[in-house]
């Protein structure tokens, strides 16, 4: 059902389920995030995300939209709030540039709170546990709390779980999470991998052993499926065109669907495709094509 | 519903297609790739928008979906993680690892009008 409203003066629309953030996204109303992903559940956990709804501010990551709505992103008790809370985190983790930025951009003027360490840049927002969870390791979570709460393995120790396929360190907003690659290793959290090499030509693939496993067992695939490189893998493919486009017999394309291998939506130039193109009076001419191209 | 249709027999190798790609993404990596020099023959690979995709099934996070209007398989690129599941298991080796903006990337036909088939000068690659 849809469901109109306002934002910031603009009439707006969603459906039922939508969340403030969701539908300004669609209009490209900017709405600053930190803690907020597509990919997994919303947690409203940076509150940097809020709105003013009039009698309350609520995060717009978490508020489901009602009919009659009058959203606000930057009423004055908004810009107010959302630049105490940038001061916060900015006291919190010294080190993120990106807190640096949006502080600048609201105009954030620094308050004397007491400083986290200086090369720290988490803000304990959660998207990586959030992340990891979704991945299937629930290697990495919160742990402690209060001024004490960090995001920790367990017992503090090198991740049992832990599959090193980085997806926390690559999403993490302000690129807290550390990690090490070099000479077909990978460490983080502490722990140790070894990147996986491709198995017709050696190189090194940005997997690990582990992931490796893991993404084949999740998805029904076999790990034959992972384990070559690009390059070779698109080789392997062009001379599986070439050896169809060889074969006027069609015997191959066959052999092909009837292992049922990923289905090719294109037409292998065999002598039947040949005369259907030309009754069709589809086979083009050079001439034809730079006549078109020229337009 | 038209198909991109590589006729790889009559492939040049000037790679215009990978060029007009890159020119239509802001200089990033072509989502489109010649393989040349393998068998004296020259093969355009891109994204096959296969009937069973095998990126879909590696995606845990539900970012791969089939465009109703196109028929391509697309990326939602916005809620992708980069975890690279799918480009690592796409048996042809279509998905692309943009460097500049770090990110998943692969052919969406262009949301139905690939400008590759556009500007391919030998007839090789034709949208019908």
């Amino acid at each position: 059902m849809t469901i109109k409203f306002i934002i910031d003066g603009k009439k707006v629309s969603g459906n039922t389920g939508d969340t403030i953030l969701d539908v300004a996204r669609n209009y490209d109303i900017e709405i600053p995030t930190l803690c907020h992903h597509k990919a997994v559940e919303n947690w409203g956990g940076c509150r940097l995300c809020i709105v003013d709804i009039g009698h309350r501010i609520v995060t717009s990551c978490l508020y489901p939209i009602k009919a009659g709505l009058d959203v606000k992103t930057d009423s004055p008790r908004i810009l107010k709030n959302r630049q105490m809370i940038l001061n916060l985190l900015l006291a919190q983790a010294p080190a993120a540039k990106e807190i640096q930025e949006l502080a600048k951009k609201y105009g954030v003027e620094p308050m004397p709170l007491v400083k986290g360490k200086a090369t720290h840049k988490c803000i304990t927002c959660g998207l990586c546990t959030r992340l990891c969870a979704a991945q299937g390791a629930y290697a990495i979570s919160t742990v402690s709390r209060g001024p004490e709460k960090s995001i920790g393995t367990f017992w503090e120790k090198p991740p049992e779980d832990c599959i090193g396929c980085l997806i926390c360190a690559s999403n993490c907003p302000t690129g807290a999470i550390e990690f090490h690659e070099k000479a077909g290793t990978r460490k983080i959290w502490e722990k140790d991998f070894t990147l996986e090499k491709c198995k017709t030509c050696g190189a090194t693939l940005p997997l690990t052993t582990e992931q490796v496993k893991h993404y084949s067992k999740r998805s029904n695939l076999k790990e034959e499926y992972f384990t070559t490189c690009d390059d070779c893998r698109r080789v392997g493919t062009a001379n599986t065109f070439l050896d169809l486009i060889h074969d006027p017999s069609g015997k191959l394309m066959e052999k092909w669907e009837t292992a049922q291998l990923p289905p090719l939506k294109m037409p292998s130039p065999t002598k039947e495709w040949f005369e259907e193109q030309k009754q069709k009076g589809l086979l083009k001419t050079e001439k034809d094509i730079y006549e078109e191209a020229g337009n | 519903m038209k198909k991109l249709e590589i006729n790889a027999y009559k492939c040049w190798g000037c790679k215009t297609c990978e060029r007009t790609c890159s020119a239509a993404f802001n200089e990033e990596a072509p989502r489109i790739n010649v393989i040349a020099k393998n068998r004296n023959a020259r093969v355009p690979l891109t994204c096959l928008h296969c009937g069973d995709p095998a990126c879909m099934q590696a995606c845990k996070f539900e970012v791969i979906s089939r465009n109703s209007k196109t028929g391509a398989i697309e990326i939602d690129l916005i809620k992708c993680t980069n975890c690279k599941a799918c480009l690592s298991a796409c048996p042809y080796g279509n998905i692309i690892w943009e460097n500049k903006r770090e990110r998943v990337v692969k052919c969406n036909l262009c949301g139905g009008d690939p400008k590759c088939a556009k500007t391919c000068p030998s007839g090789t690659l034709m949208f019908v």
